[in-house]
């Protein structure tokens, strides 16, 4: 009888044993929602900022050049001045002025990609931090694409991980 | 009793103020060490950033040195005095997957090269920024180490004049970085590690 106990304990033992090892083992997964993070991060303010700044200096001076071609167009109706020589000046200050404007509004564009690329590569780098230091097995990134279709809110770690890009973002240990 | 309770209370007192003092070797070691919180690290993609906080003792000491290395105490008294005004930083930029040089590795052909080397040399100062409390310094004195290729890594040694009155908040490094592709760079060194670095046995 004190037998069959002591083994029905250690078989107990074993059977506790054998699910805390099974919970333990088994891969520690969490996904984060991408757009809410990257809208989130404080690089990603700072630089639209600066785009916004940058954005505004060059075409203020595309406008300050339209609105001389405004003035010559006015002194050209209040003259009277309509021979083909200024009606060709005109449009030749027009195509230039066009032309200045589609350059910045392309420059524009590439800065605002090479900033998204900077944005991403300090994006990336942290979340694989957090993953490491979190001991995580995967950590799934959705962004809407239908990439991941379904998980546990639980398992959504999107506000902690906007706390720690953030925090890594500012130099903080 | 009553006086044995004074004098431990005192001896108390005087040693929680007292600050730490170390054999100069020891001193540069401890600055020179990650665990201090004196010299940072960040990695972002392939890069390896690191910036070392260099108080004024530290430079002094390097200055003080020679090749025996053997201290001279009256050198150290006179170097001091020119590094007391200002926050010295040396940052590091290093390739961590090529044992290769940085600007080596990001720069695809010569023209890039020259064009990542003007800007080492010449204008990343202007992409520098310590922030100090509440104030932002600009650096004012900045040199880079051209090592023409030959070692792995790159050398910044910078300079901000401190503020006239004195700060005792964290200080962040801020580096602007336009070629290497890494973003803005934030460094933060806390005014505690700041505070508590020991002092160095000169004699």
């Amino acid at each position: 009888m004190k037998i069959l106990n002591y083994l029905s304990f250690v078989l107990a033992l074993a059977g506790v044993v054998v699910a805390a090892w099974l919970y333990v083992s088994q891969p520690k997964s969490a996904y984060v929602e991408l757009d809410k993070v990257f809208d989130a991060f404080e690089l990603k303010k700072e630089l639209e900022a600066d785009l916004e700044k940058i954005g505004k200096i060059k075409l203020g001076q595309v406008d300050s050049l339209k609105l001389v071609m405004e003035s010559m167009q006015r002194d050209m109706s209040a003259s009277g001045k309509k021979d083909s020589e200024t009606i060709k000046k005109y449009q030749q200050e027009a195509y230039e002025v066009a032309y200045k404007k589609q350059q910045v509004e392309e420059n524009i564009e590439i800065l605002k990609q090479e900033y998204n690329d900077r944005i991403w590569k300090q994006l990336n780098q942290y979340l694989r931090d957090y993953g490491h230091e979190n001991k995580y097995e995967f950590l799934f990134g959705a962004s809407g694409s239908g990439s991941i279709m379904y998980a546990k809110k639980e398992n959504n770690m999107t506000d902690e991980v906007i706390i720690y890009v953030n925090k890594r973002y500012q130099g903080k240990k | 009793m009553k006086y044995t309770t004074i004098f431990i209370f005192l001896l108390i007192i005087l040693s929680c103020g007292k600050v730490e003092k170390l054999d100069f070797a020891d001193y540069m070691n401890f600055i020179e060490n990650e665990k201090s919180g004196l010299n940072m690290v960040k990695e972002i993609a392939d890069y390896k950033i690191q910036v070392n906080y260099q108080p004024a003792e530290y430079l002094a000491l390097k200055e003080s040195i020679d090749k025996e290395k053997q201290l001279s105490a009256d050198k150290f008294s006179k170097a001091l005095p020119h590094y007391r005004n200002h926050y010295y930083f040396r940052m590091r930029i290093e390739n961590k997957k090529q044992y290769n040089n940085p600007i080596m590795e990001q720069s695809g052909d010569y023209d890039e090269y020259a064009y990542i080397l003007e800007y080492m040399s010449f204008y990343a100062q202007n992409d520098l920024k310590l922030v100090a409390g509440k104030d932002t310094l600009k650096c004012v004195n900045y040199h880079f180490e051209n090592n023409y290729k030959l070692l792995p890594f790159n050398d910044i040694q910078m300079a901000f004049k401190k503020p006239q009155t004195p700060v005792n908040e964290n200080l962040t490094l801020i580096w602007d970085d336009q070629v290497y592709g890494v973003g803005r760079i934030k460094i933060e060194f806390e005014n505690e590690n700041i505070n508590n670095i020991p002092q160095p046995i000169i004699n």
